[in-house]
């Protein structure tokens, strides 16, 4: 839905110009930024969290670290356990791989900064199921046309469903990441798109010279790893109000003002090999 | 409603108790070539004074005796009319504007004396005069553009056509035409409005103080007249522009009975786009027709049904489309009862629809929404005798909302709100002595809201939430002016006002867009209520040649919406889980100083104004600027008259920057760079400030009048702020920067147009 503005804008920008313009800001004490990831399967478990604070706009990156806040992670069950700074703005577990069960219920992470606590919970979701993608290649001007991967995810009906998807290249780089939700379309198949550069060899010609710039060229038979998980609102209503236009994400953590969030996931993972006999030519 | 209608039958009959001591003069002035009613003719009669309605109609109580009438308008010859009253009459004026100096017509065809005798504060009547001599952007004359020129109201930007009032956002303005309200008047995204300049007989503009017979817009009252065709003979014009085209017609179907008025416009982006091959299957247009028939039915009625449609669209091949547009009617019928008692009742129909579809690669998308209002409005004119004038009436309309309805290949969510909205009314315009009169007045609102539903379940359109409200919202909407007269050039003006807004847009942006969300009140969205004092001083000089005025505002609305943080218009279907209410307070001050007379007019406008909100959940719960909050507005307009042909006309505006939402830290997430907000709207954006020229040529033919107009917009090419956003820069030490978008730079126009 977020295609309108970007058209509007798009069309009022063929009238416009663009000019850097000297800019003062405000400064302000420096705020916690807590991003704790909490990852569990059956064979392996491993919490991730990363603390840092707010720097001035005009200042340099990178963000300033935060080494010295207490750090722990409650499960369901009442086990406590503790995590140490490890380097790097990094806070882990003492031991490789936690013994923790996949319990229903909140899995709580506490943070204790100059003496003021931050806590944040989060419950474990099923694994999510994946369904084998498609990819498209339309014609939208004459001559020029988009090459789209469709993943998706079997929602499962009756409940408020949330994911977290990831897109990742053959290098293993990040391609594209975000979230979404089954919000009117419960219990129906959530779509997720990814637009690619096609190598010219592959007979199909990208939208323009510009956007192919910012896009990856995808080569025949390269492996494309679609990593998706079912995740806690919480989480969810932060990373999808992250970067939102003049205002803040919706903090998951409460005791304080901050920044952050905490996601506990079990991951579900599909890889495929791109062909361009099985792309479907619209 | 029944005791209404009993006292409506009570004041009715009281008309033929009145003292018969004094006898009732009354009448229509006219063009005595075209017919056409005029406006605002100051009538003068043995120290009586009143001056012609927008259909040309005045009354005057005076003793049995013989009189001489003087008829004085600029634009018009002064006719001196001798009159023996022995009982109740009525008589027709026709004024004529042979031999009229061209020099003498001032900006404002409302009269400056009328002006300071007007009981209503916070009014500004919008001359087509003037309008027709402003500066224009692409050669459109606009009279939304005009309108801003004027202290105390704002453009929102360079692309749009909605306007600020006094603090007010543009979705707190009702915009009526013709009695029909208008809920978008923006063609191309806002940068013309669909007003139709050629068919506009007279606007104006209640900044918040407004009479009893008005409500629904919690900023002001835009009422907008078209014009009634001439009856006596076929007139007309044609106007071609770089951008668009129209053409006007005025045509008596039955000499002195009936005629029809039509004008329409249309734009021809699209057939440029045709001569190449890539965009020739791409669209891009707007339109607009208006039509208005009025019959004369004798002297007791007359009866005129007026058609308004505007249309935009703009599509990519069979890809993408956005449309939007306006389709309303109107009946209104004006029946005069005897002497003292006339009414008016109105019947409309007003739709605005938008939507936009999006068609590739199997994203198929459809996102639409619409306003259906129907109305009937009932309006008494009653003059009780020389001290008090009534006004009195009901009002009823029932509101059909679908605030969005979004439709994938998958899934379609939907929802609706519906509503009755009534009104009574009375109010005194009260002559205490000679140089105090009181306007005094109540409207009692009803606002019941009739449904909400949220529809949600895919293909099938499955109701998800729908549910009938027990009760309504009661308003009782005091109205309050007050002139006192130090002389009979300076007066003092101050006025209480309350009125309440049940139609809500939730912008999709800082600027109004074709497709904003609207919503209505429900159990969880309450009606918006303003409270607005003002108070003011007006002097004119001798011969009416200066003008000075000067007015302060302070005024707090209840129920102000603004957006969660981290969400906007499409973050959700369910509106009231992206917004919270609160309380929006502005405060200021106008002053203007007028020449009206001579080769040189125009004016200077000078607004100082506050604009702040504050909503528990946004800002910490703390005050904060509304995002159309600045300081500082001056306009400065000048017409010159080189001689009968030549006219120049200039106008210069400067407003401080506008308050927009800036980041006051940065931090990481992941491998990205976001922005951390400490306050909504704590910056300001840098000022904005244009200056417009243009030159029309005037020739006299024959049978016809041509006009040729040569214009400038911003004519130093100022890049203005349109946006200002912050972004990544890798080339800086800091890694951020803040980059303004500029709209229109410097843009030459050309127009010419033919009157016949």
């Amino acid at each position: 839905m977020r295609r309108l503005i970007i058209y509007i804008i798009a069309t009022l920008s063929l009238l416009s110009c663009e000019s850097e313009i000297p800019f003062t800001y405000n400064s302000i004490e420096p705020i916690p930024t807590i991003q704790a990831n909490f990852v569990l399967d059956e064979l392996f478990s491993h919490i991730e969290v990363s603390i840092s604070s707010t720097q001035d706009v005009d200042s340099v990156l990178p963000a300033s670290i935060v080494e010295d806040a207490e750090v722990s992670l409650t499960s369901p069950d009442g086990a406590v356990f503790p995590l140490m700074y490890d380097g790097d703005s990094l806070y882990m577990a003492t031991i490789f791989g936690l013994p923790i069960e996949p319990l229903q219920g909140d899995f709580t992470l506490d943070v204790v900064i100059d003496e003021v606590h931050y806590s944040a919970g989060c419950e474990l979701k099923p694994e999510a199921e994946i369904l084998e993608p498609i990819f498209y290649w339309q014609e939208v001007m004459p001559g020029l046309g988009v090459l789209m991967m469709k993943a998706m995810i079997n929602d499962t009906a009756g409940e408020d469903n949330y994911y977290k998807y990831k897109f990742s290249l053959q290098d293993g780089a990040i391609y594209q990441q975000g979230v979404t939700s089954d919000n009117g379309m419960d219990g129906k198949v959530l779509e997720l798109y990814a637009q690619f550069n096609p190598a010219e060899e592959l007979g199909f010609i990208t939208i323009s010279e510009d956007m192919a710039g910012s896009l990856y060229m995808i080569n025949e038979g390269e492996e494309i790893t679609i990593t998706i998980s079912q995740i806690d609102k919480r989480p969810y209503d932060f990373i999808s109000t992250l970067g939102s236009s003049s205002s803040n994400p919706v903090c998951s953590f409460t005791g304080g003002e901050c920044l952050g969030y905490f996601l506990v996931t079990t991951e579900s993972t599909l890889i495929v090999n791109f062909s361009a006999e099985n792309v479907v030519v619209l | 409603m029944r005791w209404f209608l009993i006292g409506m039958v009570i004041l009715g009959s009281m008309v033929e108790l009145v003292a018969q001591s004094t006898l009732r003069l009354e009448g229509y002035v006219r063009d005595e070539v075209s017919g056409e009613a005029i406006a605002g003719v100051i009538i003068r009669c043995q120290g009586s004074i009143t001056a012609s309605s927008e259909r040309g109609y005045f009354e005057m109580t005076l003793p049995k005796g013989s009189y001489s009438l003087e008829c004085s308008h600029l634009s018009y010859n002064t006719l001196n009319h001798e009159i023996d009253l022995t009982e109740n009459s009525s008589i027709t004026l026709q004024l004529n504007s042979d031999g009229v100096d061209i020099e003498e017509v001032t900006v404002s065809a409302n009269s400056p004396l009328e002006r300071v005798a007007a009981v209503q504060i916070g009014v500004e009547k919008i001359e087509v005069d003037m309008l027709m001599k402003s500066p224009a952007l692409f050669g459109q004359r606009d009279i939304i553009r005009s309108l801003t020129l004027l202290p105390g109201v704002k453009a929102e930007s360079d692309a749009s056509s909605g306007f600020q009032v006094r603090g007010g956002n543009s979705s707190q303005n009702l915009v009526l035409l013709d009695n029909m309200p208008i809920y978008n008047a923006g063609h191309l995204l806002g940068i013309f409005s669909i007003f139709n300049d050629d068919v506009i007989s007279y606007a104006s503009l209640y900044k918040g103080l407004m009479g009893a017979e008005f409500s629904g817009g919690s900023s002001s009252v835009l009422d907008i007249g078209m014009k009634s065709g001439n009856k006596e003979e076929f007139s007309g014009s044609v106007d071609i522009g770089l951008l668009a085209s129209s053409i006007y017609l005025e045509a008596p179907l039955w000499r002195d009975r009936i005629s029809l008025t039509v004008g329409a416009r249309r734009s021809y982006l699209d057939t440029f786009l045709y001569f190449f091959e890539d965009y020739r299957d791409n669209t891009l247009y707007f339109y607009d027709i208006n039509a208005k028939l009025d019959i004369d039915l004798g002297e007791r009625d007359d009866l005129s049904f007026t058609y308004f449609r505007g249309k935009d669209t703009f599509s990519m091949m069979d890809m993408m489309t956005m449309s939007w547009g306006n389709q309303s009617g109107a009946m209104q019928w004006f029946h005069r009862y005897n002497d003292r008692l006339t009414h008016r009742t109105s019947l409309t129909v007003s739709c605005y629809d938008s939507g936009n579809t999006f068609d590739m690669l199997e994203m198929d998308s459809e996102m639409l929404g619409f306003i259906n209002n129907y109305g009937v409005k009932h309006n008494y004119d009653f003059i009780l005798n020389e001290q008090h004038t009534l006004k009195f009436g009901a009002q009823f309309s029932f509101i059909d909302l679908i605030s969005a309805d979004w439709t994938t290949s998958q899934t379609r969510l939907r929802e609706s709100f519906g509503g009755v909205e009534s009104g009574v009314w009375i109010s005194d315009q009260w002559s205490v002595c000679d140089s105090f009169t009181l306007s005094a007045g109540l409207r009692l609102s009803l606002f019941n809201p009739a449904y909400y539903r949220l529809m949600d379940g895919g293909d099938s359109g499955e109701q998800r939430e729908s549910y009938p409200f027990d009760s309504g919202y009661l308003s009782f909407e005091p109205r309050l002016t007050m002139n006192y007269m130090l002389s009979e050039r300076q007066s003092i003006k101050a006025g209480y006002s309350r009125t309440t807004q049940n139609i809500h847009a939730l912008r999709a942006t800082t600027i109004s867009l074709p497709f904003d969300r609207m919503m209505m009140s429900s159990s969880s969205i309450k009606p918006q209520v303003a409270d607005q004092v003002s108070a003011g001083y007006m002097f004119l000089s001798k011969g009416s040649v200066y003008e000075f005025s000067i007015e302060g505002y302070y005024k707090v609305v209840d129920n102000v919406y603004d957006y969660c943080d981290g969400m906007d218009f499409t973050s959700d279907i369910a509106i009231e889980n992206i917004i919270l209410g609160g309380r929006g307070r502005s405060y200021g001050l106008e002053a203007t100083f007028k020449r009206n007379i001579g080769a040189l007019t125009g004016w200077v406008g000078y607004t100082l104004s506050w604009s702040e909100n504050k909503i528990e959940g946004i800002n910490s719960g703390e005050w904060y600027a509304s995002s159309n909050d600045r300081r500082h507005d001056v306009s400065v307009v000048a017409i010159y008259e080189f001689n009968p042909k030549w006219m120049l006309s200039t106008s210069w505006v400067f407003n401080t920057g506008q308050s927009l939402t800036a980041p006051s830290a940065k931090y990481t997430i992941g491998e990205e760079t976001f922005y951390y907000y400490a306050e909504r709207n704590g910056y300001r954006a840098p000022a904005y400030h244009r200056l417009d020229i243009s030159a029309t040529r005037t020739k006299r033919h024959k049978r016809c009048e041509s006009e040729l107009s040569f214009g400038l917009y911003n004519a130093y090419n100022h890049l203005n702020p349109f946006m200002v956003s912050f972004e990544e820069d890798e080339t800086s030490a800091s890694g951020t920067r803040a980059v303004q978008t500029s709209l229109f730079g410097i843009i030459p126009s050309v127009s010419y147009g033919i009157n016949f």
